[in-house]
């Protein structure tokens, strides 16, 4: 199921996102932190989602997410992959409920936007496949 | 501040019980009214002195917060208000650090301390940012308060303008319940209950446990007893113990100085007077019996002596010249008249006389004598002429005998020079001049003068006073000229030191008097030093007691025991002790303790204080109490705040999650409020109710939010509703596991663990994350519209589903409820 291609394309979770952290949408008093960070993630994971499409299809079947990010830098590259593991697990603790931590901040979203955004596009401008999977590529 | 009028009370209570003496409890009540009084008493002067009244004084109005309303200061732009209930109750403000939550407790105490520059002066990395970066006009903070059962607030506003650029150039206003307005809340004297009672807590106050001096702590915490008043009449009683002891010493220092000074001076008054001052209790009136007589200076012989020595008068040189003279010329007279008729003057005469009474008797005859002349008319009165001489020469002869047994008589005298001048006096002027030459050179020249034997010639004689008289006269004359300046010398020295003595002595007739009023000072301190310690042990029990009951329900799993704090000593010894033991052992608290456990100290020392029976402020702010603890002391504090909360208006600002947590799984009553920060410090604060209920809310919201992209709404809806069943299933959890007796970490540990909702629901409805495979059947058992929107829930945040999103949250709803 998470393969289907979605309505939520990159940019317009982006654009949500900056929605909600950069105006008041009514009712929103409060849970937008929460709101906004599962609106980041959704733009990296669809993001993610085409980047296998277009360039690995043999990875677009793993279902689980971590995996995902775990192979990243063995095809996008370490750059990529650093930030766009490390935006993904801060917005993915941030979206679940743990009762000892409170949301995000406006500043700790903003930064995570901006990670988010370059990611995107970072992937976004991958245009040829690099060798990956069972390549073992310890530069990577 | 305890009431002046029954710490004084407690005071007398003591007088009464240890039967202290009516001087010295006039002393202890003249001190605790002030330094004149004190003064007053001491030198027996009336005095009003305070009596026993057993009226008390009314309690201050009790004070609660109502609202706190901050702009443009510190992390808060737009205005933003915190309301508050005013009275007793538990009340979070949770904020991630950053949120602005804390701007509001340190407005709170910014206003309600009114004093800027403490403020800054104590939270020093603020002092540049005291102003809202992003909105700092208008700045401005306002915190209004209620007495109990007033109909208005009491508001305190504190503004500054945009040209303000210090925090301390705030304009304060204040606008009491009745209408008066002042500009400082010092007007309603608060600063002495706020030192004393200091309702806020915050981290750095808990920090000063540890880096506080003993006498520090002694210091924060000693006002709360209201001791003042007598800690200062102690203070007053030492000032004149030791202007006392001073003068006492001083006039002791004196004595001893006199006593070296007199040890060196050659007068027997001196020593008499360092014999009277060597007594350990010096005879004054002996001494001043002393000074009386020393002018007429009769006791000591050798100045008698020389007094003798300086009345001689010998005779000049003039009268010693005429001495020798008259003997000279007597002895010449005497002599020239021997040499003519003088040995034969008489037998002739005799001769003649017989003749002429032999012619008178018998006429005109032959000489009987010669025989060849005769004795007639003519010789008759030749005769006659001769006799006449004769008689005249022998009278001339005894004249001039009778003149040179005179002159010899005087100048026997004027060589009998120990008539004058006794040989004992001049042996006392030897000894004491400081130059006895003189003296001997005296003695020569009286030894050369006396030289002049029985056997020298009257004209010898003369000729030797001549020569030696002039020569001894000289040397008398300087002898005396010197025991006149020893005289006066001695005259001198002992005037100087009989001016000190008689200063000394009026000192130490006052003296006297010191010595008694020390000894009842002395007596009134070491009483009134016992009492004081007493009376701090006393007052200060309830609050060890306090501390040691918050300790108990702080330390959970600490095994460090806490018993008997105290305060000790006074002034410059004072300190507060914390006795504890470690597993049964004896150590000083501090060194055992860990952060979090020396957190939890700093609470049980500053709660108790903060929550004080006499202070008017019923509220306490506390400023992140929870940063190093561990979940179980979290848990502990939330009974303590409880408790707490049933007397006081308790607010405490948190940054994480913990006691909140905590508070609701415990199932105590708390308003909570959550802080959060937009973009240009908008700082919203929204009512934080149970967490499940909050995401579900939310979840609705975003679900009939209007301007939200519609590809934005199905992940961000089913997303919130996945949140409120975490939560439910967290606490679940929670609640079995801790209820069966795990250990706080252990739960939490497996709590983190369990990061997809299918575990956390396994960990929940089976107690293992890892049966993730039996959750869907096992909701189904509730219905199948529980596992469809468990799966919604998990899928819907990926990306939109196609359940009908009201559905889901209803459906949510429910399933939390089964869950939780």
């Amino acid at each position: 199921m998470t393969t289907v291609p979605t309505a939520a394309l990159p940019q317009s979770c982006l654009q949500a996102a900056d929605q909600l952290l950069t105006s008041v949408v009514r009712g929103t008093r409060g849970a937008w932190p929460r709101a906004c960070a599962w609106l980041l993630r959704l733009a990296l994971e669809a993001a993610m989602d085409d980047y296998w499409l277009r360039l690995h299809p043999e990875v677009a079947g793993l279902r689980a997410r971590s995996p995902q990010f775990l192979i990243l830098d063995r095809y996008a590259g370490r750059h990529i992959a650093a930030r766009a593991g490390y935006a993904w697990a801060a917005l993915s603790r941030a979206g679940h409920h743990h009762c000892y931590e409170l949301g995000l901040t406006a500043g700790e979203l903003r930064r995570l936007r901006e990670m988010v955004a370059a990611v995107v596009s970072d992937l976004a401008a991958e245009r040829v496949p690099r060798p990956g999977g069972s390549v073992e590529d310890p530069s990577f | 501040m305890a009431g002046d009028q029954s710490l004084l009370d407690q005071v007398f209570d003591r007088l009464a019980e240890d039967n202290i003496a009516d001087d010295v409890v006039d002393l202890v009540l003249g001190a605790y009214v002030g330094d004149a009084a004190l003064d007053a008493v001491l030198s027996g002067e009336p005095v009003d002195l305070p009596e026993r009244d057993p009226s008390t004084r009314p309690r201050p109005q009790p004070l609660y917060l109502e609202s706190v309303t901050v702009a443009g200061f510190r992390g808060v732009g737009p205005q933003q208000s915190l309301r508050l209930q005013p009275h007793a109750g538990l009340t979070l403000v949770i904020g991630r650090n950053g949120s602005g939550k804390s701007s509001y407790a340190e407005a709170v105490e910014l206003a309600v301390s009114g004093n800027s520059a403490r403020w800054a002066d104590r939270n020093s990395v603020f002092k540049d940012g005291w102003r809202n970066l992003h909105c700092g006009s208008p700045c401005e903070i306002e915190v209004q308060l209620r007495a109990e059962g007033a109909s208005k607030p009491l508001r305190v506003r504190r503004t500054w303008r945009d040209d303000h650029t210090e925090a301390n150039q705030g304009i304060g206003s204040v606008l009491a319940e009745d209408g008066q307005r002042y500009t400082e809340t010092a007007e309603l004297g608060w600063r002495k209950p706020l030192e004393a009672y200091r309702p806020f807590l915050t981290a750095s106050d808990l920090g000063r446990l540890v880096t506080s001096t003993p006498s520090g702590l002694f210091d924060a915490l000693a006002p709360i007893l209201g001791m003042d008043p007598v800690v200062d009449a102690d203070r007053r009683l030492m000032r004149v113990r030791r202007e006392l002891n001073d003068q006492i010493a001083a006039v002791k220092a004196a004595r001893d100085a006199l006593r070296t000074a007199l040890a060196e001076v050659d007068d027997q008054r001196a020593q008499a007077a360092a014999a009277i001052l060597a007594k350990r209790t010096p005879d004054l009136d002996a001494l001043d019996q002393l000074l009386a007589d020393a002018g007429s200076d009769t006791h000591d012989p050798v100045a008698v002596a020389a007094r003798r020595l300086v009345a001689v008068a010998l005779p000049d040189q003039g009268y010693a010249t005429e001495v020798a003279d008259g003997l000279a010329a007597a002895a010449a007279l005497v002599g020239e008249l021997s040499t003519t008729r003088a040995g034969t003057a008489d037998q002739a005469a005799q001769l003649l006389r017989m003749a002429v009474t032999l012619h008178d008797d018998h006429g005109d005859s032959p000489c009987p004598v010669c025989g060849a002349g005769r004795l007639d008319a003519t010789w008759r009165a030749q005769a006659g002429e001769t006799l006449d001489q004769l008689q005249r020469d022998t009278v001339a002869v005894a004249e001039g005998t009778r003149r040179l047994q005179d002159a010899q008589a005087r100048a026997a005298r004027l060589l009998d020079l120990d008539r004058r001048i006794s040989a004992h006096d001049l042996e006392a002027m030897a000894g004491a001049l400081d130059q006895p030459d003189v003296v001997k050179r005296f003695r020569l020249r009286a030894d050369e003068l006396r030289s002049a034997g029985a056997e020298l010639s009257s004209n010898e004689l003369a000729a030797h006073l001549r020569a030696a008289y002039p020569p001894l006269l000289e040397a008398f004359i300087e002898l005396q000229e010197a025991t006149l300046a020893w005289l006066r010398q001695r005259h001198d020295a002992w005037r100087e030191h009989a001016v000190a003595l008689q200063d000394w002595l009026t000192r130490a007739r006052v003296g006297t008097d010191s010595d008694a009023k020390f000894k009842r000072v002395k007596a009134a301190r070491e009483w009134l030093t016992k009492a004081i310690d007493e009376l701090r042990n006393e007052l200060f029990q309830p609050f060890a007691q306090r501390s040691q009951e918050i300790w108990e329900e702080l330390r959970q799993e600490s095994n460090v025991e806490l018993s008997g704090m105290r305060l000790d000593g006074t002034n410059t010894r004072r300190k507060i002790s914390f006795p504890a033991k470690v597993d049964g052992t004896t150590t000083s608290a501090m060194a055992v303790m860990s952060q979090g456990e020396l957190q939890a100290l700093g609470l049980s020392v500053f709660l108790p204080r903060a929550c004080a029976d006499d202070s008017p402020f019923r509220f306490v702010i506390i400023d992140d109490p929870v940063q190093s603890m561990d979940p179980s002391k979290v848990d502990g504090l939330a009974q303590v705040l409880a408790g707490l909360a049933e007397t006081r208006q308790v607010v405490v600002f948190t940054h994480d999650n913990r006691l909140p947590e905590a508070i609701r799984r415990l199932r105590i009553e708390a308003t909570i409020w959550a802080v959060t920060r937009r973009d240009e410090s908008v700082v919203e604060i929204r009512k934080n109710s149970d967490p499940i209920e909050r995401y579900l809310n939310d979840a609705y919201a975003i679900l009939k939010a209007e301007g939200l992209a519609d590809n934005a709404r199905y992940p961000l809806v089913s997303g919130f509703c996945r949140s409120a069943l975490e939560a439910a299933c967290h606490e679940r959890i929670r609640r079995e596991r801790i209820g069966r007796g795990e250990r706080h970490g252990d739960v939490e540990e497996l709590i983190e663990k369990a990061l997809a909702l299918n575990q956390v629901a396994a960990l929940a409805l089976f107690g293992d994350m890892h049966q993730g495979g039996k959750v869907l059947s096992r909701l189904n058992q509730f219905g199948h519209w529980a596992g469809d929107a468990f799966k919604a829930c998990k899928q819907g945040v990926h990306g939109p589903g196609t359940l009908d999103l009201d559905v889901l949250v209803r459906d949510c709803c429910r399933l939390a409820e089964e869950l939780r």
